[in-house]
């Protein structure tokens, strides 16, 4: 082979627009949370983070993003095991709308759900005439919204894990006569614990940080629909710094979050 | 392509510097907007001045937000809040001295125009338990249209539990218009101003905000900014005002 040998670029000199521009990214990165450093309010921090409105919504931010893990879990494990392992039509457009929730802006999420869950739409209107059951201000409505935004981390994760995972031995298993069951249990959910993992804490960071359909629909209500990013926000309008001491909570949480997943983030 | 990057960015932080036409940037409270979308019209095509050309920009959003933003490093020209207490941390963060009270606004009850739990014509003496009973929206006692409604509950002994507390009035009759609640806490001038149906309960007209108007100490166009001022305490100003629903101050 007469090839000319192609130029290797030395990976200790990178080009220098390379150079210019990775520093712009990573300053378009770092400077927010610098900010948010630069300005705490550190002597008050414990006090902050102690007051009862910041209490209150970081009990409510647990409660509600465990119970929307809980939903996703149960709905989105199956949904994955379908997509993972079945072929069916229409298949690509399921995979589309388990896709959308990522991609669209929260709010339209929250509008959405509104229009369907509120009080005068199709399902909730039908909910308020036969049960009595409205959800603006509950919890319900609150964990629906997380659950929303939350499910499509955990399925793709956990939908990538299963069809890598090798049915070889599945099917060996089955034929030796092991149950559906025990396979799943002693086999399949094993082999992807590291993604299961990853699925969860993803799907329970974003739960927990979910903000635009939540103010969208389920409301803004103290201990009820106030989690950790509503109260914020209001904090923001009187307090700004218990909305700085309660921001590095969650970019805190986040990189807690990061650590729990990093050998699917940050490979080495 | 990193110059064109770097040349994109340089070209919006330019479209950010303005032009050569004069501009003025005006931050009111929500409950405004309407109001001074027709005020700023109406100060551009003043008779008897040359403000063709004038770019104004309007910032509606909740007082305390817009407070928060100016105390932040915002520079607006023109400050409109609509209640003291958040004029009052402007004055005091050193951002602007002697607002001026220029209109008020009344508290009001409104439901979604099909008045689900008949509060319209519920009877008064059964009106403080129906509503006890009701879902409501309100704004959070953090902005100026809560404050004023939590005032107004203590001072009627209304017991309420609000469904929802919204960080501006706005939000609270988007709630109120698409049926999410059977009533909100709004000013007079959303109520008439919207597809919404007005609650006659007994006192309520007596409580109203305070609207404060200020030049920013900061301005970038302060005779421009006072000239604005100028025009909303005029004659012409306030009768649009007071077409909104907006009391005299």
């Amino acid at each position: 082979m007469n090839h000319p040998t192609p130029k290797t670029p030395s990976i200790n000199k990178p080009p220098r627009l390379v150079a210019a521009g990775s520093t712009l990214a990573l300053l378009l990165l770092l400077l927010p949370l610098v900010g948010l450093v630069e300005r705490a309010p550190w002597s008050r921090m414990w006090t902050l983070l102690t007051s009862t409105s910041a209490l209150t919504a970081l009990r409510l931010s647990l409660i509600v993003s465990s119970a929307a893990i809980v939903l996703v879990v149960l709905l989105g494990f199956p949904l994955a095991w379908l997509l993972a392992r079945s072929t069916f039509r229409g298949q690509r457009i399921v995979r589309a709308l388990v896709l959308l929730p990522m991609v669209l802006p929260p709010v339209v999420g929250g509008t959405a759900l509104l229009f369907a869950l509120g009080r005068r739409g199709f399902v909730g209107s039908a909910l308020d005439r036969w049960f009595g059951i409205t959800l603006l201000g509950t919890t319900t409505a609150a964990v629906l919204a997380a659950a929303f935004v939350a499910l499509p981390f955990f399925v793709t994760t956990v939908e990538a894990a299963l069809r890598e995972a090798d049915s070889d031995i599945e099917e060996a298993a089955a034929t030796l006569g092991a149950s559906p069951g025990f396979i799943m249990r002693r086999i399949t959910l094993p082999h992807i614990k590291g993604s299961l993992v990853a699925g969860l804490a993803l799907a329970w960071a974003r739960a927990l940080g979910e903000f635009g359909a939540t103010i969208t629909f389920a409301g803004n209500r103290a201990g009820k629909t106030r989690t950790l990013p509503l109260e914020i926000f209001l904090a923001l309008e009187s307090d700004p710094d218990a909305a700085i001491a309660l921001s590095l909570v969650l970019v805190a949480v986040s990189l807690g979050v990061l650590l729990v997943t990093r050998n699917r983030w940050l490979p080495r | 392509m990193l110059l064109g990057l770097i040349g994109s960015i340089a070209l919006i932080a330019l479209a950010g510097c303005g032009s050569d036409s004069p501009s003025l940037t005006i931050d009111a409270a929500s409950s405004l907007e309407p109001a001074f979308t027709e005020l700023i019209e109406a100060f551009i095509d003043e008779p008897g001045t040359d403000r063709a050309g004038l770019i104004v920009e309007l910032n509606a959003a909740g007082s305390s937000t817009l407070a928060t933003g100016i105390i932040e490093g915002n520079r607006p020209d023109v400050f409109a809040a609509a209640d003291r207490d958040t004029m009052d941390r402007i004055v005091d963060a050193g951002r602007a001295e002697a607002p001026v009270l220029f209109t008020r606004n009344r508290l009001a009850l409104v439901t979604p125009s099909d008045d689900p739990a008949d509060l319209v014509t519920a009877d008064p003496s059964d009106l403080p338990g129906q509503l006890t009973a009701a879902s409501i929206a309100q704004c959070s006692p953090q902005v100026p249209c809560g404050r004023l409604a939590g005032e107004a509950q203590k001072m009627l002994g209304l017991q309420i539990e609000p469904a929802t507390e919204e960080t501006n009035v706005r939000s609270v009759l988007s709630k109120v218009e698409t049926g999410e609640v059977d009533a909100g806490f709004v000013y007079l001038t959303d109520a008439i101003t919207s597809d919404v149906q007005i609650i006659d309960l007994e006192g309520l007209d007596t409580f109203v905000n305070p609207y404060l108007i200020v030049r920013l100490e900061e301005a970038a166009n302060p005779a421009l900014a006072q000239e604005f001022i100028d025009f909303v305490l005029s004659m012409p100003g306030q009768e649009i005002l007071a077409r909104w629903g907006f009391l005299a101050p």
